[in-house]
């Protein structure tokens, strides 16, 4: 590549121009960042500390109320119950898992109220669509931490006693929390758990050979469904059963106790971001140009089949983005559960940085925990945007 | 005879219709039924008229509160004025009726020395509406810049330790708006250039502070920054937070500016060099206005989720809205009122976001013209 | 006379495209230079190398003395002589079009608003809708924001014009009224280069047709002998599709 004409000074050539900005803005960035840690080196300095990890590996010492975590039972490595003579690292994963907890919880149920409520949205009903529209608005205009307070504060912690506590089809809310029913297994669990699992291992493997060979779309039911029912017949009983909770004195038998912080958190961020992919479902759906609808008629389908075979399908691929990021929100919020006390990766933290003074390291470990967890979901919104959404998509 | 007509096409046309408005009148009947009862009989909502100043103000000093009221009345005014020089529209009947009403309504519940400052700042919106017309146009920048500065003077005589309160809300979305949007605008001009430094570490920082969630990025700020900023420059927690807080947000608009900055077509562009502006001078007089126009929504919208999440300064143990009120229902003559404070609180949100994206709906229709 | 357009050797890729082969052209002061081709024959890509929208790789190019390099200068000074029209418009869309007009000259050439807004109702006037000053762009049918787009140019007092396929966008009713406002800018000594389709216009005010294919000048000339008496295969094979 020759330059064309005369030399040309360095400060009036264009692209020359634009790599000395550059190198000026990648060195004010530096600069910045240098003192940065120059400045905290020396604050840490100041007050006797240094910066280091090995305070992950001494004993916690601290009590979180609820939380379960990997330990080494001496014979292998477990989960169970957090323990304050745990370490620190196990009480962040017991945080971690706490935050999945919620989250993943969270996620499966906003999904149903949010489609639930943006097909409200479209209803021809007078009073659904108004009242899902009140519901959207409302909650999308108030803060998501102050729902949250008032579900603790003003729900939960105003719940009777356990003793007055009232009981809905199996759900008994007290100021103990929320028990609701839970699967729980029998007896019987004992000789079909082999069955189970090798019902799913072999359906797992079916989708890791799939790069080699292809198996026929039934062969997925087939296998564990053939697995499942052979263990059932060795079983020869049910090994599952739907436990309700029942009263029982002070405490609550069978079922599932949620505590009143679990469950505030798990309400406040259902009902909040149930608002959000109430308004993505509700767009989706009115974005399909009616053409979609009057082709599929001329074609002979009927509402069921034009909805199935047509609508949807497009819908979601449209939903799909917005909805991945909607749960990537919902998870990022759960930090928030450290104002009501739900013992979240967050509030672990806090605590932790209460009892160690490592608020640096500590942060530094929490963000890149949340950072990760955005990563994955980006990278499966990316995944399906390129392998799925655009297939076909000539619009 | 028109209600049962109405009733029979918008509620009970068809069978699966019918079962569902039967359906969801029974679930309003069950769970409005206690509410309804708890607000009109057992709420004692007196704690929230009784508290007003510690809700609005927070621990702002009493006999100083006329600032707070002076720089309600100054934006109203100027706002009013601005309003009215640009549209010559005058104030509409509905205006001075509201403003007569709410005074009606709301006078009961404050100070009698406080009622001359209500009257005022009710006023202040249609009278700047009146008088803007009457304003020649030159005077008007001199006059905003002094306003401006009476805004930052008046507040600036209390210690930032004792804001608080709904005022504190609104001062922390007003600086933190005004701190994250030249950022922002940085970060999307980085993000859509070609110069590949620049794009490499805007992408970088916008990805990453999307990637956590805003209460790590505001105990970053307030926990780190006595680490890192020397002693002699050591500031007010409600400045570190707000930076945090800022560059949090400017990451958010920049990804909507980028939007809206890639909508703008190439020939736009090709346009403005052809007729000699440079780099600097397209974007300033043609991308920008179009790209920021094409994003006033979505701006708004991140102007309200500001709003919203101001909220989570109460974690950090500013005097915000939420921490006055969760400190109202400790005092011990008002102990378990939780419920109704926390719904006044949320009641305050609602009203604010519900104007901000009223607003935003006029703006939408009012852009229409000159926008392709 | 020394030309107030000289391409020398120019070449231009993209990518392993070869868009430009070692195109050699002067043009003259006052000449109006009527550009055809097929498309992708690098037409286009030709005049937009001329105020520099496209960079070349090889070869030089001089505009009214200027040489035209990565000197920000040079760019800069060229932008000023050289008035663009193109075929999508390219109105800003958020500006009157007085303001559309007086934008450029106020900013780059620094007038006063007062002196900026005269000369804009004057070309105005001259492309004949000096009554839609205050409208936006999007309430003016394509014939009209092309000739805004004409004044628009003008405005900064170009010595040269490039036209980018100016009517190829416009409903046919409305080619004419465009054409009109080009053949008087002709008429009046402006230098012009033409991409255009538009074979009555080019044997009515060109100087020179230029036939290019390939990224190659094949053959150019007075119109009447390039139309009439086409030298090239290529050049005859293209006037009989378009000509037909």
């Amino acid at each position: 590549m020759t330059e064309a004409g005369p030399t040309v000074p360095f400060w009036k050539d264009e692209r020359k121009l634009g790599i000395i900005f550059q190198i000026l803005l990648l060195l004010a960035v530096l600069a910045v960042l240098a003192f940065l840690s120059y400045t905290a080196y020396r604050g840490m300095r100041a007050r006797g500390l240094e910066f280091s990890f090995a305070f992950l590996f001494e004993e916690s010492g601290f009590l979180i109320s609820e939380g379960v975590t990997l330990a080494n039972d001496g014979g292998g490595w477990i989960f169970r119950a957090f323990q304050p003579s745990d370490a620190n690292w196990q009480v962040l994963l017991a945080g971690l898992i706490n935050t999945l907890r919620v989250s993943l919880t969270g996620i499966v149920l906003t999904t149903i109220l949010g489609v639930l409520v943006g097909v409200g949205r479209l209803s021809s009903n007078w009073l659904v669509n108004r009242l899902s529209f009140a519901y959207v608005e409302f909650v999308r205009n108030t803060p998501l931490l102050v729902q949250m307070i008032f579900w603790y504060l003003a729900v939960f912690n105003k719940m009777p006693p356990l003793r007055q506590a009232g009981e809905w089809y199996g759900f008994i809310l007290s100021n103990k929390g929320m028990a609701v029913p839970w699967v729980a297994t029998t007896p019987a669990w004992a000789q079909f758990s082999p069955f189970f699992y090798w019902g799913l291992y072999l359906w797992i493997g079916l989708w890791l050979v799939r790069a080699v060979w292809k198996p026929p779309r039934w062969l997925y039911w087939v296998v564990p469904a053939a697995a499942w029912a052979l263990g059932l017949v060795v079983a020869g009983q049910m090994p599952v059963s739907l436990s309700t909770p029942v009263k029982q004195g002070f405490r609550v038998r069978g079922g599932a106790l949620l505590s009143p912080e679990f469950s505030s958190v798990l309400l406040a961020l259902t009902i909040y971001t149930a608002s959000y992919i109430a308004e993505i479902v509700r767009g989706a759906i009115q974005s399909l140009p009616k053409g979609q609808w009057e082709a599929a008629a001329s074609l002979g389908l009927s509402y069921g089949q034009t909805l199935r075979l047509i609508i949807l399908p497009q819908a979601l691929r449209i939903i799909v983005p917005p909805l991945g990021n909607q749960y990537l929100n919902l998870t990022k919020n759960s930090s928030l559960a450290i104002a009501v006390g739900f013992p979240e990766l967050f509030n672990v933290y806090g605590t932790l940085a209460n009892q160690t003074g490592r608020s640096l390291e500590g942060v530094l470990i929490v963000m890149a925990v949340y950072l990760s967890i955005s990563l994955s979901i980006s990278a499966f919104i990316n995944w399906y945007n390129t392998h799925v959404a655009l297939v076909g998509a000539a619009r | 005879m028109k209600a049962i007509n109405w009733a029979r096409e918008n509620l009970f046309n068809g069978v699966f219709n019918s079962v569902l408005t039967l359906v969801t009148l029974a679930f309003l009947y069950v769970s409005t039924k206690g509410i309804l009862h708890w607000a009109f009989y057992e709420a004692k909502w007196s704690v929230v008229p009784d508290n007003m100043r510690l809700l609005m103000v927070g621990p702002f000093p009493p006999e100083e509160v006329w600032r707070v009221w002076a720089m309600l009345v100054l934006t109203l005014l100027v706002a009013g004025l601005l309003y009215g020089n640009s549209t010559r529209v005058r104030p509409p009947l509905w205006m001075w009726a509201g403003a007569l009403v709410l005074y009606a309504l709301i006078w009961p519940a404050v100070f009698p020395s406080t009622r001359f400052w209500l009257a005022l700042a009710l006023l202040a919106l249609p009278a700047g509406m009146l008088l803007g017309p009457l304003v020649p146009r030159r005077f008007l920048t001199p006059l905003a810049a002094v306003a401006l500065i009476l805004l930052f003077v008046l507040p600036s005589a209390v210690n930032p330790n004792q804001w608080g309160g709904f005022f504190l809300t609104v001062l922390i979305t007003v600086g933190v708006s005004l701190m994250a949007f030249p950022f922002g605008l940085l970060l999307a001009l980085g993000r859509t250039g070609k110069l590949p430094v620049f794009r490499t570490l805007s992408v970088l920082y916008i990805e990453l502070i999307r990637g956590v969630p805003l209460v790590t990025v505001l105990f970053l700020s307030w926990i780190m920054v006595p680490l890192f900023v020397p002693e002699q420059w050591r500031l007010p927690d409600l400045i570190s937070v707000s930076i945090g807080f800022s560059m949090f947000a400017a990451a958010y608009l920049a990804e909507y500016v980028r939007g809206g900055i890639q909508g703008v077509p190439k020939g736009q562009y090709e346009a403005a060099w052809a007729l000699g502006l440079s780099g600097s001078q397209s974007a300033r007089f043609i991308i920008l206005p179009q790209a920021i126009r094409s994003v006033i929504p979505a701006l708004i919208g991140q102007e309200i989720a500001i709003f919203k999440d101001t909220s989570l300064v109460y974690i950090l143990g500013l005097f915000d809205l939420l921490y006055m009120a969760l400190t109202v229902t400790k005092n011990p003559k008002y102990l378990g009122t939780d419920r109704e404070v926390l719904l006044f609180v949320m009641f305050v949100y609602f009203v604010g976001a519900a104007l901000m994206s009223y607003a935003s709906r006029r703006l939408e229709r009012a852009m229409g013209l000159g926008t392709r | 006379m020394e030309p107030i357009i000289r391409m020398e050797n120019v070449n231009k890729w993209f990518g392993a495209l070869h868009v430009l082969k070692d195109i050699n052209l002067d043009v003259q002061k006052g000449e109006v230079v009527v550009v055809i081709g097929p498309s992708g024959s690098g037409k286009s890509t030709l005049i937009r190398t001329i105020n520099r929208l496209e960079e070349i790789q090889k070869g030089r190019i001089v505009v009214d003395g200027i040489e035209l390099n990565r000197d920000v200068r040079n760019i800069d000074a060229v932008r000023k002589e050289v008035g663009m029209v193109f075929q999508s418009f390219n109105l800003f869309p958020h500006m009157t079009v007085l303001e559309n007009i007086t934008l450029a000259p106020r900013i780059v050439r620094k007038w006063p608003r007062e002196k900026a807004e005269q000369i804009a109702m004057e070309l105005l006037e001259r492309v004949d809708i000096a009554d839609q000053a205050e409208k936006y762009p999007a309430q003016l049918s394509g014939g009209q924001q092309q000739r805004v787009a004409i004044a628009r140019a003008l405005a900064m007092q170009p010595k040269i014009m490039l036209f980018d396929e100016p009517t190829s966008a416009l409903d046919p009713e409305m080619v004419g009224e465009v054409l009109d406002a080009m053949k008087e800018l002709a008429r009046s000594g402006m230098t012009m280069l033409v991409v255009t389709h538009e074979m009555g216009f080019a044997r009515e005010v060109a100087d020179r047709v230029i036939f290019m294919d390939m990224g190659e000048i094949i053959e150019e000339g007075e119109p009447d002998q390039v139309f009439s008496n086409p030298q090239h295969e290529r050049t005859q094979a293209f006037l009989a599709r378009i000509l037909h």
